[in-house]
């Protein structure tokens, strides 16, 4: 499972790292919206391959003949109600239709949201900007005192403490500095062997990975940006809390799933026509 | 009761309470000890525009929605922020087609009824009443322009940078050893003198008359503490803050129904609102008593008395695990003891009560047990917000988790502005500030001392900045900053949870971040007129003077510290090279201080004085020293009290609460007693006269306001001020006492001894120029005739 991950992984960040890098001058905002646009049309297009579209469209053409009948025959009661049981049995019958291939579009969105996250989630540490090395072990007799624990990393960054040591949560931690523009590796010496994570520091914003896990399916697929940690390893996990990444429309700060939900629904709705797509 | 725990009660009564009281926390026992309102009230300034009444007639609604964020603020709850209003009832004026100019709306009507002929008739008709509409438009716009650049005189600039505290003579010693080439520069291409400052020469009183042109008489404002005579009770004279309207109560939830407001006490026009009745736009940055900012053209970002989270003026937080080391109780700061275990610290940082909130209180729910017939009383809890300390000692560092917030701090260092947040209503409604936190020690003992809880420049809960949005963009520009008050904290330096070099980097870092905004209102220039503040000297001044003065009681040697005043006024020496750099010729730069600085060696128990010469009787003379604002006090038996720094008060009929002096010739002969008595005063010690002089308002002022201050101002004479007991309302055995407090310089004394600065790029033209005058000034400046309530001249000679 871990190894076929890993190869959609790389497959599909690959892909959209080619996306990315076609609209990133756009700016994180408007190549957002690009993206939201690509993603709403796409998820049009699968739900109409996916979807059985006679059924939903006849299941629509009932469900407006109720709704008609329904302002007809509202003098008589019996009828009123009689439309009203009918219009909730196609309400359901529309779900039944819907229900599924939504489910098979979600795959589809979850890996988009996961890619959107590695790229619109966090930024590079700024110069001068201060943050964290988070490093979980797997087990808290590693953090001994007589134990060393290190972290290495290049001239781009500064490390001002020593780490932190907290047995309690099986973590070390250090404070860094962003110090020049860089791409490196930081380099984590723990248990008697070395492990690399890596670090971004100034530039625009790129798709930038905070936590480098073990080899667990469901942290491997939400944590694409780098390769799992071997299970085997002393180190659990390396985590960086880069800054959040700040979209902004006019002045106003908006969190980039939002934007991406609303813009990709938008989209989708307006070009559902186009694509001869019944929803 | 001895003198550190005295003067720790003082602090605390100046700096905590009595804000508390403006924003009052929540309970009903706080408001009965320190009432909100003040005697009287009158439309102030700000009120002006933000009238509800207005808002109402012009938006045909009923008053916007409550903040909640503000209605989280006991007593100052749920003001829509006062710009918001002021754009809503602009829109509905001038949007909408009735409201167009019946030469617009009659050619409109004309081409909507048709017809060709008509249509052609209507036509041409239109057509003459476009052009005459255009050239009426043209010349109302010429006559405007006109007025502007009058006012403007021809894209005139003023800049003046507020120096809070800086002394003319200090300023001159420096000049003379060659430290301020910037200030010596602009006192050779300009002028130099000392500025008249305002008796009391307390902040608040001369920056006010800065502010408005008016001495106490016209804006009043005479001290930091103000008396409630109907209550006998002392409240903060800079702001206070109105309760909403009644709530909604469900069981613990309670839902205000309608939100408060905070209203600035000081009466009068600032001179910036008179330069934007001109069309003139200012930028206002921390001017002191400019909380709420009122609304004039441009910009505005509110200084001193400016309230902490808390409502209070600042309260800082200080963590240990050896409580025992420390006094029960100290001024504007809070100490916990802390446990501990395992190198981990759990704490509270302890917010705002929570309005939304109610619970039993402890003393109602007893006496219900006991079953008694008693109406159930509520208060609302404090908000918290948890937060952990992982201690590492080998590493010298811990690591802090602050809400989402982590970071970690070495031994003696300061963190970054941490946001903290208070949950008012659970994933509904949230109180954001921002703290700093400093590891003072780890072990063997734990000290962690937490900044005063800001108000959060970027989500502000109260009206802090003009328009209400300038604020976060400062934030954006600048990051986080402090918006307290006064956020040099000497009270955490006086009751010695900060050493005098851990105060000096703190106050460092607040000069850093005043430093940052000054480069940046330089860089983004785009108002006529500019105003920019710094505390440093003045917080400086206060806590460094005894390292200074060997002969000051609490004199303490060290090299560093010794010259630490000089290093400000260099300091601020290097910003005006900044300014200096950054103005045109056609600009006129100012650099003025509210008032000088003096020695503050010895304390003058005025109210024991007062008891000593017969003015005060006590309940229980055997009781002397104990009790606070004036518990043991007779006042059947009782002419005259002390209140605030240097007031003091009759107890006149028919105004205090137990008034027996009576109005007329009994108070008048009273005052000639009192004003002869005060001069007469001498130190027993040394035969010294603590008192030079005695103003009282009602005779030497002028406005409105200058029957509702102290009946007598004491100005005391150099090296004296009040004690630290006496406005406490405190009665200690003798009459004069050493100030051995770090506290060791100050300035509410005799205001002919202290006064500020005046250094301008033009000439002055008179040899005594007043903070008064000053207002004028600037007002003519920009060719603008002063109002006839100004009572200062013009002293600046026009450039050439």
């Amino acid at each position: 499972m871990t190894t076929l991950i890993s190869i959609f992984n790389s497959g599909f960040t690959l892909l959209f790292g080619l996306l990315y890098g076609a609209l990133k001058w756009l700016g994180p905002f408007w190549s957002l919206v690009g993206i939201s646009f690509l993603g709403g049309i796409l998820m049009v297009w699968l739900f109409g391959k996916v979807s059985n579209q006679d059924a939903i469209k006849k299941t629509r053409t009932r469900m407006n003949a109720e709704l008609i009948a329904l302002r007809l025959f509202n003098d008589d009661l019996r009828v009123f109600f009689g439309i009203q049981y009918q219009i909730l049995v196609w309400t359901l019958k529309y779900l039944k239709h819907s229900m599924i291939p939504m489910i098979i579009i979600m795959m589809p969105v979850m890996a988009i949201l996961i890619q959107l996250n590695l790229h619109y989630g966090v930024r590079p540490l700024g110069i001068g900007e201060q943050s964290l090395v988070k490093v979980k072990l797997r087990d808290a007799k590693t953090l001994a005192l007589e134990t060393p624990i290190t972290l290495q990393a290049s001239d781009a960054l500064e490390i001002e403490t020593l780490g932190v040591r907290i047995p309690e949560m099986r973590e070390v931690s250090w404070r860094i500095r962003g110090a020049s523009p860089g791409r490196f590796d930081l380099v984590v010496n723990a248990g008697g062997e070395s492990m690399t994570k890596s670090m971004a520091v100034g530039g625009r914003e790129e798709g930038v990975s905070s936590l480098r896990t073990g080899e667990h399916w469901l942290t491997n697929l939400l944590y694409p940006g780098e390769s799992p940690i071997p299970n085997s390893s002393a180190i659990e996990s390396i985590e960086i809390l880069y800054p959040e990444l700040d979209i902004s429309i006019f002045g106003w700060g908006i969190d980039w799933m939002i934007l991406f939900f609303v813009l990709s629904m938008v989209f989708g709705f307006s070009f559902k026509g186009a694509l001869g797509v019944q929803i | 009761m001895n003198y550190d725990s005295r003067k720790d009660k003082f602090m605390s009564y100046v700096r905590q309470k009595t804000v508390q009281a403006v924003y009052r926390p929540d309970s009903h026992s706080s408001h009965e000890r320190f009432p909100m309102n003040p005697p009287s009230k009158m439309d102030t300034a700000s009120d002006e525009n933000t009238d509800p009444s207005t808002f109402l007639v012009f938006c045909g609604r009923v008053r916007l929605q409550s903040n909640p964020f503000l209605a989280e603020f006991p007593g100052s709850a749920g003001a829509v922020p006062s710009h918001s209003r002021s754009n809503l009832y602009v829109v509905p004026a001038f949007v909408g087609r009735n409201r167009l100019p019946p030469s617009c709306r009659s050619g409109a009507l004309a081409r909507r009824e048709g017809g060709k002929a008509g249509l052609r008739a209507n036509r041409s008709g239109s057509w003459s009443r476009l052009v005459a509409f255009l050239a009426s438009w043209s010349l109302a716009v010429c006559c405007w322009l006109c007025m502007v650049l009058h006012a403007q005189d021809a894209g005139k600039k003023v800049v003046v940078l507020g120096v809070d505290g800086m002394d003319p003579k200090l300023l001159q010693t420096f000049v003379n050893q060659g430290r301020l080439p910037n200030f010596k520069a602009l006192m050779e291409e300009g002028d130099f003198r000392p500025l008249q400052t305002t008796m009391p020469p307390q902040s608040p009183v001369a920056w006010s008359t800065f502010i408005t042109g008016m001495d106490p008489g016209g804006h009043g404002i005479f001290d930091f503490i103000h008396v409630n005579q109907a209550k006998m009770s002392p409240y903060s004279s800079m702001a206070e803050a109105d309760e909403g309207g009644p709530s909604i109560d469900i069981g613990s939830w309670s839902f205000p129904t309608s939100g408060g407001d905070v209203r600035l006490l000081r009466k009068g026009k600032t001179f910036w609102q008179m330069l934007g009745d001109r069309g003139l736009r200012s930028t206002i940055f921390r001017m002191p008593v400019n909380f709420p900012p009122v609304k004039a053209p441009g910009k505005a970002l509110s200084g001193m008395g400016t309230p902490d989270i808390l409502g209070s003026l600042g309260t800082f937080s200080f963590y240990t695990n050896q409580r025992r080391d420390w006094p029960p109780v100290v001024a504007g700061g809070e100490i916990y003891q802390v446990d501990i275990k395992n190198n981990k610290m759990d704490a509270q940082l302890h917010g705002p009560a929570n309005s939304f909130r109610r619970f039993p209180t402890e003393e109602s729910l007893k006496l219900s047990r006991k079953g008694k017939a008693v109406e159930i009383q509520y208060e609302h809890p404090q908000m918290t917000q948890d937060f952990v300390v992982y201690l590492d000692p080998k590493a010298g560092a811990a690591k802090f988790t602050v809400g989402e917030k982590e970071f970690i701090l070495k031994e003696k260092e300061w963190s970054d502005w941490v946001p903290v947040e208070f949950e008012a209503i659970p994933l509904l409604i949230t109180i954001r500030s921002a703290a700093r936190f400093y590891l003072k020690q780890m072990s063997p003992k734990f000290e962690l001392y937490v900044s005063p809880l800001q108000i959060d420049p970027n989500e502000p809960v109260m009206p802090i900045s003009h328009p209400s949005n300038w604020s976060s963009h400062l934030c954006a520009e600048l990051g986080a900053f402090y918006t307290q008050n006064l956020p040099e904290d000497t009270s955490a330096f006086n009751n010695g949870i900060l050493t005098a070099r851990e105060f000096w980097d703190q106050l460092l870092s607040v000069y850093e971040e005043r430093s940052r905004a000054l480069d940046y209102l330089l860089d983004n220039q785009d108002e006529d007129f500019l105003f920019v503040y710094f505390g440093t000297v003045d917080q400086g001044s206060h806590m460094l003077w005894h390292f200074m003065d060997d002969q000051h009681p609490a004199h303490v040697k060290d090299d560093f510290l010794k010259d630490g005043i000089a290093k400000l006024y260099e300091k601020l020496d290097s910003r005006l090279g900044r300014v200096r750099g950054a103005l045109d010729k056609n600009t006129t730069l100012i650099v003025m201080s509210d008032h000088g600085f003096a020695p503050f060696y010895w304390g003058v128990n005025l109210n024991t004085w007062l008891l000593k010469q017969g003015f005060i009787t006590l309940k229980d003379p055997s009781r002397q020293e104990t009790g606070e604002f004036f518990s043991n006090v007779d006042w059947s038996r009782t002419k005259a009290y002390a209140a605030g720094l240097n007031g003091l008060y009759v107890n006149l009929k028919g105004r205090e609460k137990e008034g027996i002096v009576a109005q007329g010739e009994e108070h008048a002969a009273l005052l000639n007693e009192l004003e002869q008595a005060l001069l007469a005063m001498k130190d027993p010690r040394n035969n010294h006269a603590p008192v030079s002089l005695v103003l009282r308002p009602g005779r030497d002022f002028h406005g409105l306001e200058k029957d509702k201050g102290p009946d007598i101002l004491v100005g005391y004479s150099y090296g004296y001020r009040t004690s630290w007991d006496s406005p406490l309302g405190m009665f200690p055995r003798e009459v004069v006492v050493d100030n051995r407090s770090a506290w060791s310089g100050d300035h509410c004394i005799d205001n002919r001894l202290v006064p500020g600065i005046l250094v301008t790029n033009q000439r002055i033209t008179s040899d005594s120029p007043s903070l008064a005058d000053l207002t004028v000034a600037v007002l003519g400046e920009f060719g603008i005739e002063p109002p006839k309530e100004l009572i200062g001249n013009d002293i600046l000679e026009p450039k050439d």
